[in-house]
C-alpha cells in the first residue's frame, strides 16, 4: 500500500479518536461515573464528533430501502409513531389474574377491569399491509385476559369505541398515550359500565396548553417523519374546587387546586402537565361532584391521564394507585373498605411490561 | 469489550498502536503480550484473574518439558498433564457457556487448543522452545486472534521482519484490513443475525417455504460475514502489530467439493484436526472403516468448535457423510464434470448443512427441511413478507458481498495498479468508518 494511503487510513482513526477525546475532556462534567466497560463505551458514544449526523446515517439509509420499524416503533404514514406492543408471558396473565382475584377474594369485592389497547392496533390502517398484520393481537390478547377472570370481574372493554373514533385525534403522535380526546371516549365507557351519568363533551371548556411539541417516542431521526402533538385540557365547571394530593414514598405530599398545569416549561414530559405528573399515590376530592357522593379506588398506570380528569367529575373522592411506584408503607395506609368501587385500569403496554401485583397484599 | 466496540477502535486500538510503535524494537513484543493481558482484562474482567494463572502455569510446564527434553517418561508426562489440562479448560468453559451464555469461550478455546499444539509440537521436536514470557504470551493471546482464532502453531507464527514490522504502509494496510473485517462484522453479520432472529420467531410461529428457504440464506450469509470478518480483523490487527497471521476462511460456498469447503471453512481450525487427531490415528494401513471414523471424528470436533451443543455435532456428521461419499465414489465424476456444477452441488448441501447449524433446538432443522420442500406449509406468510420487505437493501448487499467478485477486484488492482488500489482502499476505509461509527454509537 502507498505510503500517503495508509497514513490517511491510520489519519482517519486518530483524528477520530482525538475528537473524542478533546470533547470529554472539554466538557464540564467528569469524565467517567465510575471505571467500566459500560461507562466508557456510553461516554465515548456521546463525545463522537457529528454524533447526531452518525446516528441518523444509517437509519436514514434503511428509511429509503423501505424500513418503517425502528427498534420497537412503527412510522405511521399519517405522522403517528406506533410503539410495537410485544405478546406478553403467559406468566404476566397468570400472574395478573391471580393477584387480582386473590385481591377481590380477600377484600369481598367485585372490582372493574379495564384494559386499554394501544395506538399501533388501533391506528393499524397506518402501517403498511405486511407490517400491519405483524402485529401483536391486542384485541385477542384482552378477550383472553378477560375470559380468564371467569365473569369475578366486571370488565370493559373499549377497544370498539376507539377503533370507532380511529380517525379522531385520540392518541398523541409521538407519545404511546390516548390524548384527553381519546380519555374522553374511554371516560364515555367507563360511564356506562360503573352506571354512572356521563357528562357531555359540551359541558366541559377545552383549553390547549402545549403545541408543537415531540413526545418520548420521537428521536432525532424520528421527529422528521413524525407531526408534533398538543395537548388540550378539558375543565369541567365543578372541576375548578378539586383538591389533589400527591402521595410520595418518603411520607411527604405536594397539595394542588387544579388537575391541571399551564406552564409547560416545568416538564420535559409535556403530558405531565396533567396532574402535574403521577405520583405513587394520588387522591384526588371533589367537593361538588355529580351525583352521588361516591369514591373509587382506582389502580392504573401514566394512561390515567387521558381519562382519568372526566371521572372527577362524577366521585366526590378518588384515589390514584400507581403499583409500579408505590411502595407498601403508603400502600398499607390504603383500605378497600373505604371505597364504594375499585378500578384496575391499564393499558395493553404497560400491563405487558408487567405490573406489580404483588403489591395488592399490601393494601388493607 | 469486543472489537465491535467504541470503546476498542477510538481508545484501546489508537493507544495500543502508539505505545508500540514508540516502544524500543526489543521491547516490542512486550508490549503487544502486556495489550492483549489488557484485552482480556477488559473484553472478560471475570476469567483475567484465571486466564493470567493459565499463562503462566502453561510458560512453566514449557519450561519444564525443557528441562527435562532428554528424560522420556517425565516429558510423556508433562505432555499428558498439559493436554488433560487444556482439555479441561475447554470442557468448562463451554459447558459453562453452553448453562449461562454468559460469555464467549473463543478466548478459551483458542489459547488451550493453540497450547495443545504447541505442547505435542514441542514433544515431537517441531516446535522450540519461547525464551521469553512476553514472546510465549504472544503467541498463546495475541489479542487479535481471541475472538475467532485462527488458530496457530508455533512453527507458523511469523513475525515481519523488522523493516516492514515497523512501517507506517504495514500499519495502514493492517487498519485497512481491521477496517473492512469490522465492518463486514458490524454492518452486515450483525443486522443479518438480528434479521435471522427474527426469522426464527416468525417462523416459529408459522413456518413457511419461503421463510424456510430465507432463513438458510440469512444464516448462511451471517456466519460468512462474522467468520470472514473475524479473520480479517485478526490479520489486519496481526500486520499492525507485526505478525503476518495464516488465512482462516476463503469463500467456502464457493468451493468445489465438500471436502474443500472444509478447508475453507475456520480452515485453521480444521487444519489443526487434521494434524493433531486425523494424521495421528491413521496408520500406515488406511483401512476404509478406519478413514469413515477419523472423517466423522474430525468433522463433529469442527462442529464442536463451536460448541458442545446436539446441533453443532449432527452438522459435523452431516458434512462428514458427504466428504466420504466424495472419497469413494464421487470424486471421479466431480473431477469430469465442468467446475460450475460442482460448485452448484457443494453449495446447495453447504448451504442445508446451515440449516442443521442454525438449529439451535435439535430437531428444528427437520421441520425447517419439511418447510422447504412445502410439505404442510403455506408458500409464504404475511410474516415473512413483511420482514422481506423491511430488509430488501441488506439482502441485496450481503448477497453481493458474499460473492467474491469484489474481492478478486481488490486483489486484481492491489497487483496491477498499485495506485489506484490505494485510493480504493482509503475510500474503503473511509466509508466503512463512517458506516461503523454510525452503527456503534
Amino acid at each position: 500500500m502507498k505510503k500517503l494511503a495508509a497514513f490517511l487510513i491510520v489519519a482517519m482513526v486518530l483524528t477520530m479518536s482525538t475528537a473524542m477525546l478533546k470533547n470529554i475532556f472539554s466538557a464540564e462534567k467528569p469524565f467517567l461515573e465510575e471505571l467500566s466497560f459500560e461507562e466508557i463505551e456510553h461516554t465515548l458514544s456521546e463525545n463522537v464528533p457529528f454524533r447526531e449526523e452518525f446516528s441518523g446515517l444509517m437509519d436514514t439509509i434503511r428509511y429509503f430501502s423501505g424500513v418503517r420499524h425502528f427498534e420497537d416503533i412503527y412510522i405511521g404514514s399519517e405522522g403517528s409513531l406506533l410503539l410495537d406492543i410485544k405478546k406478553p408471558t403467559s406468566r404476566i396473565f397468570s400472574s395478573a389474574k391471580n393477584y387480582i382475584l386473590g385481591f377481590s377474594e380477600k377484600n369481598q369485592i367485585r372490582p372493574y377491569v379495564m384494559l386499554i389497547p394501544s395506538a399501533s392496533v388501533i391506528l393499524q390502517q397506518e402501517i403498511d399491509n405486511f407490517s400491519g398484520k405483524d402485529i401483536y393481537n391486542q384485541r385477542n390478547m384482552i378477550n383472553n385476559m378477560y375470559s380468564e377472570f371467569e365473569g369475578k370481574v366486571r370488565t370493559t372493554d373499549i377497544y370498539q369505541t376507539l377503533y370507532d373514533h380511529r380517525g379522531e385525534y385520540i392518541f398523541y403522535h409521538t407519545e404511546n398515550l390516548p390524548t384527553s380526546l381519546g380519555g374522553y371516549y374511554i371516560y364515555g365507557e367507563l360511564c356506562n359500565r360503573l352506571g354512572i351519568e356521563q357528562n357531555k363533551m359540551d359541558s366541559f371548556s377545552a383549553i390547549y396548553a402545549a403545541h408543537g411539541f415531540y413526545g418520548s417516542l420521537a428521536t432525532d431521526f424520528l421527529k422528521q417523519y413524525s407531526s408534533p402533538d398538543f395537548i388540550s385540557f378539558y375543565e369541567h365547571e365543578k372541576n375548578k374546587n378539586v383538591i389533589l394530593e400527591h402521595r410520595k414514598n418518603d411520607g411527604s405530599v405536594r397539595i394542588s387546586e387544579s388537575l391541571f398545569v399551564f406552564n409547560e416549561n416545568n416538564f420535559t414530559d409535556k403530558t405531565d402537565m396533567i396532574f402535574g405528573g403521577i405520583s405513587p399515590v394520588m387522591e384526588i376530592t371533589s367537593p361538588e361532584s355529580i351525583g352521588e357522593r361516591k369514591s373509587i379506588l382506582i389502580f392504573g398506570d401514566e394512561s390515567a391521564k387521558s381519562w382519568l380528569p372526566f371521572l372527577v367529575t362524577n366521585f366526590e373522592r378518588i384515589t390514584f394507585v400507581e403499583l409500579n411506584l408505590a411502595e407498601e408503607k403508603l400502600l398499607s395506609r390504603i383500605s378497600v373498605s373505604d371505597y364504594d368501587h375499585v378500578l384496575f385500569a391499564y393499558s395493553t403496554s404497560a400491563f405487558v411490561s408487567g405490573i406489580d401485583f404483588e403489591k395488592l397484599e399490601f393494601i388493607g | 469489550m469486543g472489537f465491535n466496540s467504541l470503546t476498542f477502535l477510538y481508545l484501546f486500538l489508537p493507544a495500543a498502536l502508539i505505545l508500540f510503535n514508540i516502544a524500543p524494537k526489543k521491547l516490542k513484543n512486550s508490549v503487544v503480550a502486556a495489550v492483549s493481558l489488557g484485552f482480556i482484562g477488559f473484553s472478560q474482567p471475570e476469567n483475567f484473574v484465571f486466564f493470567l494463572a493459565d499463562i503462566i502455569l502453561l510458560f512453566i510446564l514449557s519450561k519444564a518439558m525443557s528441562a527435562n527434553f532428554e528424560k522420556a517418561k517425565i516429558k510423556r508426562a508433562l505432555l499428558v498433564f498439559a493436554i488433560a489440562f487444556n482439555a479441561a479448560v475447554i470442557i468448562v468453559f463451554s459447558v459453562s457457556n453452553q448453562l449461562s451464555g454468559g460469555f464467549s469461550p473463543f478466548a478459551a478455546m483458542v489459547i488451550s487448543f493453540t497450547a495443545i499444539g504447541y505442547f505435542v509440537d514441542f514433544y515431537k521436536g517441531e516446535a522450540e522452545e519461547f525464551s521469553s514470557f512476553s514472546d510465549f504470551v504472544v503467541f498463546l493471546a495475541f489479542f487479535g486472534k481471541l475472538s475467532r482464532g485462527p488458530l496457530i502453531r508455533a512453527k507458523n507464527l511469523k513475525f515481519l521482519p523488522s523493516s516492514e514490522k515497523f512501517s507506517l504502509s504495514e500499519t495502514g494496510n493492517g487498519l485497512y484490513f481491521f477496517i473492512r473485517g469490522l465492518g463486514k462484522y458490524v454492518v452486515l453479520a450483525l443486522p443479518l443475525a438480528k434479521l435471522h432472529e427474527n426469522l426464527l420467531a416468525s417462523n416459529s410461529e408459522e413456518i413457511s417455504v419461503i421463510g424456510a428457504w430465507l432463513d438458510m440464506v440469512v444464516f448462511s450469509m451471517m456466519i460468512f460475514f462474522d467468520l470472514s470478518g473475524f479473520c480479517d480483523m485478526a490479520r489486519g490487527l496481526g500486520r499492525c502489530f507485526g505478525m503476518d497471521l495464516p488465512q482462516n476462511f476463503y469463500f467456502p460456498f464457493q468451493s468445489p467439493s465438500v471436502s474443500d469447503f472444509l478447508d475453507r471453512f475456520n480452515m485453521t481450525v480444521t487444519g489443526f484436526f487434521r494434524h493433531y487427531v486425523y494424521d495421528v490415528l491413521r496408520n500406515d494401513k488406511n483401512s476404509r472403516p478406519q478413514f469413515i471414523v477419523n472423517t466423522v471424528l474430525i468433522s463433529m470436533l469442527c462442529g464442536i468448535w463451536f460448541g458442545i451443543e446436539m446441533n453443532f455435532i449432527i452438522w459435523g456428521i452431516y458434512i462428514a457423510v458427504f466428504v466420504i461419499i466424495e472419497e469413494l465414489f464421487l470424486n471421479r465424476l466431480l473431477k469430469k464434470i465442468p467446475v460450475t456444477f460442482t460448485r452448484i452441488y457443494t453449495f446447495a448441501v453447504t448451504m442445508f448443512s446451515m440449516v442443521i447449524f442454525s438449529s439451535s433446538e435439535t430437531g428444528f432443522f427437520l421441520t425447517s427441511f419439511k418447510a422447504m420442500f412445502g410439505i404442510d406449509v403455506p408458500i409464504i406468510t404475511d410474516g415473512t413478507s413483511y420482514i422481506v420487505s423491511q430488509n430488501v437493501l441488506l439482502l441485496m448487499v450481503g448477497a453481493f458481498f458474499m460473492l467474491s467478485l469484489f474481492s478478486m477486484f481488490i486483489n486484481y488492482l492491489r497487483k496491477k495498479s498499485p495506485a489506484l488500489y490505494s485510493t480504493v482502499a482509503v475510500l474503503e476505509s473511509a466509508l466503512l468508518i463512517i458506516f461503523i461509527t454510525a452503527e456503534l454509537i
